[in-house]
């Protein structure tokens, strides 16, 4: 009788499982198809184009962000350096050709009150108007000479109607009538109108 | 697997860089393990080129999901392919395992014979075989997948399985006597 040993019997089949798994592992083929391959690589390619996009438009808006805010600081810093330059310039008269007005309508100076508290405060509000209308441009008259040196000229605010201005062809409607306005006219030293603005 | 940690990061640092050459050198290397572990897992090759797209997919859109200092890119590779492919098993419903009360009230009938294997033809052996792998709990069928088919050490097992090597091991010996239950049993059955 041949006896079968358990012990050997187990090795035995170990080893034909061993084996027998070896060949399903070499069965199982090398790995992926080769479309799987291409197909990840192309996406690898599209993944890292589109990083690079996004990188680029992101640089670019932040490099534009920081432009824009860099300079308006730097325009805000020379408009505080400039801000009473500016207004020197503002104050000079502007001398704009106007079409024929009469030189006889010049009405009455506005004579300057007695001083008082009160009327310093007048005064106040009377200098940030002329400061405000300084602001607008003046109408050249007829009689206006650019060869007359700027010294000699000065602005004199006066009352006068609204017929009158029309007629010296400032920006106001002859249905006015009688109607009186606040003017600037730039006057020479014997007091020749050049040029007008309205004030109100 | 994992031999060469340190080129695997130069080659994932020039991969995040977006150098192609550094990919493809990183998907040759790994993509014939993973593709035959989702394989031996899901015995489907669908669902192991799936699994494969996935896993290179994650590497290119997220590498940074990778941290060196939890292990060797291999790993982190094959975790990635194995919650993949247990998550495409189950919605497939392909697992189908052996229970594993049936085999150890079954067990010392079979286990010392498997002369089975050397009276069938090789493709025929290897049917049965991959049919008796896939047959088995999702836990031993890792072991078999990554040790026995994958040639993976011990230690490397477990790593990735997040679990100490003794346990590879011992998972690896009650996988094997299961299988040669089953494979005996079949036997039987013709």
């Amino acid at each position: 009788m041949h006896e079968i040993d358990p012990q050997a019997g187990d090795l035995k089949s170990d080893a034909r499982l061993s084996e027998a798994l070896r060949g399903l592992a070499a069965s199982s083929g090398r790995g992926a198809p080769a479309e799987l391959g291409a197909g990840l690589a192309t996406a690898f390619r599209r993944h890292h184009a589109r990083r690079r996009l996004v990188r680029r438009v992101t640089i670019g808006t932040i490099a534009a962000v920081l432009a824009v805010v860099i300079g308006v600081m730097s325009l805000g810093s020379r408009s505080a350096h400039q801000g009473p330059g500016k207004e020197i310039v503002k104050e000079q008269p502007v001398i704009v050709p106007a079409k024929a007005p009469e030189r006889s309508t010049v009405a009455k100076v506005v004579t300057t009150p007695p001083q008082s508290a009160k009327k310093q405060a007048k005064r106040k509000t009377a200098n940030s108007n002329l400061a405000a209308a300084s602001r607008r441009e003046f109408l050249a008259l007829p009689g206006y000479d650019p060869a007359i040196p700027a010294e000699e000229l000065s602005i004199v605010r006066v009352r006068v109607p609204a017929s009158a201005l029309w007629q010296m062809g400032a920006p106001v409607s002859p249905d006015s009538g009688a109607r009186k306005f606040m003017a600037d006219f730039v006057v020479s030293q014997d007091g020749t109108p050049y040029a007008v603005r309205l004030v109100q | 697997m994992a031999d060469s940690p340190l080129e695997d990061q130069e080659l994932l640092r020039q991969l995040r860089k977006g150098n192609e050459t550094a990919f493809t050198a990183l998907y040759e290397r790994y993509q014939g393990p993973i593709y035959r572990f989702a394989l031996h897992m899901s015995g489907n090759t669908a669902t192991a080129e799936e699994v494969t797209q996935e896993v290179f997919m994650l590497l290119i859109g997220n590498s940074k999901g990778y941290q060196p200092d939890k292990g060797p890119l291999g790993n982190y590779l094959f975790g990635v392919a194995r919650n993949l492919t247990r998550r495409v098993v189950q919605r497939s419903r392909l697992d189908l395992p052996i229970e594993e009360e049936w085999l150890d009230s079954g067990d010392s009938g079979f286990t010392s014979d498997l002369d089975v294997l050397s009276e069938l033809s090789n493709t025929e052996m290897l049917e049965l075989l991959r049919k008796a792998v896939l047959a088995l709990p999702e836990q031993y069928r890792e072991v078999v997948a990554l040790c026995d088919l994958e040639e993976m050490s011990y230690a490397d097992a477990a790593a990735l399985l997040e679990c100490s090597p003794g346990t590879v091991a011992s998972r690896l010996h009650r996988a094997r006597a299961m299988l040669k239950t089953k494979l005996s049993f079949q036997k039987c059955m013709k």
